[in-house]
Formats: structure tokens, sequence, C-alpha cells
């Protein structure tokens, strides 16, 4: 070929259509020949222009602040000790992984070599002058779909401090018919789960971080080892962009301790694994790419299996072992399905929208569609109407009758002032006299008292007949949430020491059984005086501060992550 | 409006926000100098955050009486090279690697670049709508060329040939306006 079809070649052709001959030819050339010089440099010039003009990346400056400090060691030249020393430190800990992965059995010769040639990369060019920086920082990627299901706030749902369904629910639907009498409490603070996901953290605080130093917290909160090792090691395969070992860390941790806490966020954030994993998914489009390249028929495997058994654990496996597949995509909504049908709107939602992040197109609108029916059952109106047609329960609704049942489903969940009252029988009165908090969950009225150790009882409302009590695990430490039909309560268990071990119980509110306990925060016995507790909910959330600590988990009672409440807060 | 060198001065005194302004100031110049040497825009978006990633941990480094554009585009070219190092799909980054050798052989002109962009968005209205529809979705939605087809119900071929017109257009009109027309 000669020069002058390379040059037209080059005018003709996008470059992802170019042959590797073709690149290898124009290579050769181009040393040689001024015209093909022009011609390649022109063609740059002008895509590099156009992608400047029209194109251009979304990332937040805060994430990469957060990323930018936990590379301490590749700010400024080397600090103290010089690049020698930061060097030896490198190799050791190289070495170290090399063991640790090796005593595994799993590391893989792609993570070994993209250590060696990250490691020749930030030590052979020490260099400080400005045109050639070093150092191999791990990358983030924190380029970010807007919200899902954005919020448009209606005046019902701007007006009510407390919603409460009227009794005569929703019921177009058979699985919304299903899904039992519940209160709705409005969140105090709206945060999504990306947004939980992205906590904001002393980092964020523009007067300067105040680290949250690792030794203080873990004295204070459990931290799962196996989370921290697996933690780690995924850490490192991103770092070296080896996505495929990335996977499979996450595939053999995610199921055992997911839940696990481990250090991982900005400035000693405690994450859970499965978090970390989040993350992870949703900022490296490599590590997607191959999650779905390697996983997606074993997760498929696996959804299917948690289908037919109607395994509602092992599809949250699924879920989160095999994150960013289509399949665990599906696992979501069938998740998000279920508890729709059961009436937690709440946690419905949740699942919904953490599905559509990663949904493909073809899923993504049943999704969209899914969190603007359960905005609805909220009282909210969440994302655009609806423009194809659904299919809920395996019925087929054209837009219009979608929309249709949206907006009955809005209306059905504005409260009725009427239905709030409750019955003035002498035993309920005298109960919520001595009570230390009252939530209503539906046609439930749930007190705690302390008379006779912390008891949890839940009355009828109209009748004031007791449906159920319970005798709490520990002192009750703040007034319960209540999210869909769990009541979340915060208990402290006297240790041996003098301390206080804290947990976050979740109780079924119609029958009274604890569904869950999660430990919280251990506080030493000169921590054992007035310590501040209180849970909150939020979007698709709970947030327990204790103290000067504050917890995040999910409508299932899951810590996702531990951080410290900023000063003046 | 802060010059460069200030702005990168307050960065190295702690300050976000002056941070946050080069970010803003040079964001889309990295991004189309990185995209436009990569064939997955993935990529790019990775390696655009990687830049200003290295640009912060390493700001103690910079000297505050040269030029932070150059240097950003420095540290692209150095994670351009790491990039095509670490890269197994050989056919992806040919490519890069080509266009980093035409790096060594040309030098920037940064005057020149400033002009024809500042003359694009003259250049794009004297393009058709089909032809200006073609480059939103081939540099905004970033569209390969069948999906441009298919959504401009056109063959591919057919999308081929219009973005080879655009592009020529908009060549020869940037040339002409910014005085350096051949």
């Amino acid at each position: 070929m000669s020069d002058e079809q390379l040059i037209r070649l080059l005018r003709e052709k996008p470059p992802e259509e170019f042959t590797s001959d073709e690149i290898t030819l124009v290579r050769r050339r181009l040393p040689h020949c001024s015209e093909l010089r022009q011609a390649v440099a022109d063609h740059l010039e002008l895509e590099q222009v156009l992608y400047h003009a029209r194109g251009g990346v979304r990332f937040s400056v805060d994430d990469l602040l957060r990323r930018a400090a936990l590379t301490p060691a590749s700010r400024g030249p080397a600090g103290i000790y010089g690049w020698p020393t930061a060097a030896a430190v490198l190799l050791t800990l190289s070495v170290v992984g090399a063991v640790i992965y090796a005593r595994g059995n799993r590391r893989p010769a792609e993570i070994a070599q993209a250590g060696k040639a990250a490691g020749a990369a930030g030590h052979h060019k020490p260099d400080a002058s400005p045109s050639t920086p070093n150092g191999n920082q791990p990358v983030r990627h924190v380029v970010r779909k807007p919200p899902i299901g954005t919020e448009k706030p209606t005046a019902s749902s701007a007006a009510s401090v407390s919603r409460e369904s009227t009794g005569d629910e929703p019921g177009s639907m058979s699985a919304v018919r299903a899904g039992p009498t519940v209160a709705i409490s409005p969140p105090t603070s709206i945060a999504t789960p990306e947004q939980l996901a992205g906590e904001k953290t002393a980092a964020d605080n523009p007067a300067g971080p105040e680290p949250v130093a690792e030794a203080w917290l873990t004295q204070r909160v459990e931290i799962d080892n196996e989370a921290r090792r697996a933690s780690a090691e995924l850490a490192a395969a991103i770092e070296h962009r080896a996505w495929r070992d990335a996977c499979r860390v996450i595939v053999a941790a995610a199921v055992n301790h997911g839940d696990g806490l481990a250090p991982g966020g900005a400035n000693g954030r405690l994450c859970s694994f499965n978090l970390m994993v989040f993350e992870a998914i949703r900022t490296h489009a490599g590590l997607r790419q191959a999650m779905c390249d390697d996983y997606a028929v074993d997760a498929w495997r696996g959804f299917r299996g948690a289908a037919d058994r109607d395994d509602a654990a092992a599809m949250a496996a699924v879920a989160g072992q095999f994150i960013g597949t289509p399949a665990a995509t599906a696992a979501r909504q069938w998740l998000g399905d279920r508890a729709l049908s059961a009436g937690r709107f709440h946690l419905a939602l949740a699942h919904f929208r953490a599905a559509a992040e990663r949904a493909s197109d073809q899923q993504c609108g049943g999704l969209l569609a899914r969190v603007r029916l359960c905005g609805a059952l909220l009282g909210r109106e969440l994302g655009e109407p609806v423009t194809e047609t659904v299919e809920l329960e395996g019925e087929q609704l054209s837009p219009f009758d979608f929309e249709r049942l949206v907006t009955e489903m809005r209306m059905r969940a504005v409260p009725n002032s009427a239905a709030s009252e409750s019955s003035s029988s002498p035993a309920l009165t005298s109960e919520i006299q001595k009570a230390r908090s009252q939530s209503i969950v539906g046609d439930l009225l749930i007190t705690i008292s302390d008379e006779r150790g912390h008891i949890a009882t839940a009355w009828q409302r109209r009748t004031g007949d007791m449906i159920w009590r319970q005798q709490l695990d520990g002192i009750n430490l703040a007034a319960p949430a209540i999210v869909d039909d769990r009541l979340f309560v915060c208990l402290a268990v006297p240790d041996s020491g003098g301390g206080r071990r804290m947990y976050l119980s979740t109780l079924a509110a119609h029958t009274g059984e604890v569904v869950a306990r999660r430990p919280l925060a251990r506080l030493a016995a000169d921590e054992s005086g007035e310590t501040s507790v209180r849970i909150e909910t939020a979007e698709g959330a709970l947030v327990v501060t204790v103290g000067d600590l504050r917890f995040h988990a999910d409508l299932e009672g899951c810590l996702q992550s531990v951080t410290k409440v900023a000063d003046g807060e | 409006m802060m010059e460069d060198s200030q702005l990168l001065g307050a960065v190295q005194q702690g300050d976000r926000a002056a941070f946050a302004t080069i970010v803003e100031r040079y964001q889309g110049k990295i991004y189309g100098y990185l995209r436009a040497r990569l064939l997955q825009s993935s990529d790019a978006d990775d390696l655009t955050q990687e830049v200003f990633l290295r640009c912060y941990t390493s700001r103690a480094r910079f000297d505050t009486s040269g030029m932070v554009g150059p240097w950003l585009i420095g540290i692209a070219r150095n994670l351009l090279r790491e990039h095509a190092r670490k890269t197994r799909r050989r056919r992806e980054v040919a490519w890069t690697e080509l266009c980093l050798e035409l790096d060594e052989l040309v030098s920037d002109d940064s005057e020149r670049y400033d002009d024809l962009l500042g003359q694009l968005p003259g250049c794009l209205e004297t393009l058709g709508p089909s032809a200006r529809q073609a480059i939103d979705l081939r540099y905004h939605a970033k569209l390969r060329l069948a999906e441009i087809g298919e959504r401009l119900r056109r063959s591919e071929g057919a999308a081929k040939l219009l973005m080879f017109r655009a592009r020529q257009a908009l060549r020869y009109c940037l040339e002409q306006r910014s005085g350096r027309a051949p």
C-alpha cells in the first residue's frame, strides 16, 4: 500500500476499523513520510477537538480526593524516608502479597505480571519533574449514572409527616393486594443507596479531613478478618487492572464474607465487602465486562436454582456474588418483586434501584417502571411516566394502564387521618403512659416500655387488644425506626468489663419475631455513661448514630459502613 | 479568573476548590486527548480520572512557574504508555502505540488547538442537520457507526459516508476560519 493510499485510508476509516496490518504499515511509514505524519496528526487533532467540545466525562472531584487520600505514599517526593525506603517497602509488600496469594493457591500469573510491570513503572522513574509524574495509585473510575428514579415531590408527600395506610389497600394487582397493611414512616432524610455508597466523610470537609484512626475504630467495631483479606486482594487486583482476578476474589468471598466489615473507605472508613464490590463494579467498566465474560453462565445457573427453590437467601447470594452480570440484576429484581408482594415497598424500591443501576437496556425499562410503582405505593412520584408496555406478575400492561395504576396507587397512599386514632381501652391507655416509645405499623401500635425489663408490645389499635409481647434482649437505647413492616431497635448488653455491647435488632412488626441481630459497637466502661443513640431512616437505608460513630445498614439490618460523625454535626 | 499557576499554588496549599477548578478547566482537553488515542471510551474515562488523581497526588512536585496544561498532557501520555504496556488486546493498543510514536515525532501546538476549539461551534452550525446529528451521536452519545446508522435509519455504510463528509466539511471550515487553509 502506498503512502497516498494510507493517507486516504486515514481520512476515510475510523481507527477502530483499521486492521492490525494497516496500523503496522502506518507505523512503519510514519518516520519516513511527513504527509502521512501530518494526516495522522490532523486526524487526531480533529478527534481531540470534537471529543473535547462534544464528549466529556463526568466524575466527582470529592471521590477523586477521597481516593487520593488513600494513597499517601505517592504524595510528594517520598517524604522523609526517600525513594529507596519507599521502594523497599513496596517490594516487601509485593513479596508478602505474593506469599498470601500463593498460600491460597490463587495467585494468578496475571497479577504477578501486572504487579511487576507496575512495580517497575513505579520505581524506575522517581523523577519529580512535572512532565514525568509517576506513582501507581489505584484507579478510581467514578463516572455515575444519574440517580435512578429521581424524586419529584408531590403535595401529599411533602405535606405528610407520617403516613398510614387507609385500610383500603391498593388492589389492582395481586402483588399489591397481598401486601399487609403497613404504616409508612417517611424518611427523616433522603439519600439514595448510591449516595450512601459514596458516603460523605470527614474527607469532604474543606477545612481538612480528620482521618479515623483504624486502631481507634477497630477497638470498638468488630472487623471481619476474611473480609479484610478479600478487600486487600480486590484492591490489589483493581489497582493492576487484573479484572479476572478481581472477579475471582469477589465470587470467592461475597457469599460468606459479603457482610463483613473491613477498612476500605476514605480515611479508614469501615465498609462491608459487599459495599466495596458495589463501588468497584460501578466504577470499573473492565471489571463489569470481566464478570459478564467469565461468570454469566454460572450466575444464570444460580439464578434458576434459587428461583426453582423459591430461596430468597440463595437469590441474594447470586445478586452479591455475581454482581454486574445480567443474572445478578435479574436476582435483584426477583428480590424486589418478592418484597413488593410482601408489602415491603421501601425494600423493594431499594432492590429495584440497585438493579436498575446495572441493568442492560432490555432489563432497564421494567426496573424503572417498578421503581415508579414503588414510589406510587409510598405516595411519591419517582421517575418519568413509562412509554413502553410493562410486564408485572406475568401481565402485560400498556403504558396508559400502567400509569393509571401508578396514579391510583399514589392516591390511595395518601394518609387517612381518621385511621390514625387509637382505641381508648384502659390497658392500652395505661401502656401508652408508661411507654418509652410508641410506633404505628398499619393497624398496630407498638410500645416499648422499661417496666420489668425492656419489653416491646404490639396492640390492635382499633380494639386495644394485645397482639404480641416480646422481651427485648438488652436495654433499649433509642426510639425504634420502622421501615415497611420491620421494627429496628438499638439494644445495649452489659459486658463483663463494665462496658456495653450495642446491637441492632430487627423485629417483624406483625409477629414480634426477632429476625436479625447484628453487633454494632463495643463501648468501654468509661464510655458507658450518656452515649447518645439515634436511629434514622433514609432512602433504602438505616442510619444508626452511637456517640461519635455512625453505622449505615440496609433494610435487612446488614451493616454497610461505619464512619465517624463529623465535628459540629 | 485565577491563573493556572495560582490555582496550582492553592492546590499545593490544600485548597480543594482550586483543584476542582483545575479539573473543570482541563477535563475536556484531557479527555479529548485520551479518547482520540484510545479505542475504548471506558478506558478514556478511567484514564482521564487517573490523570487528575496523579495530578493531585504529585502536586507538590509541580513547578508553579510552569504551565498546567502541558503538565497534565504529560501525565496523560505517561498513562497511555503504561496502558499500552499492560493491555493485552494488541489490536486496540496498536492504535495507541501509533499515536504515541507520532507524539514523539511532532510537537504540540496548543495555540492552534485553542483556536480550533474556539471555531468549532461556528463550524458545526454550518453542517446540515443529518451531519450535525451524526457528529453528536458519535462524539457526544459515543455510538458506533452501526448504531448511528440505526438511529438515522441509514445503512452502516451510509452512516460512515455521512460521518466522513461531516468531518471533511468541519476540517475545511476550521482551516478556513483559523486562516490556515493549505
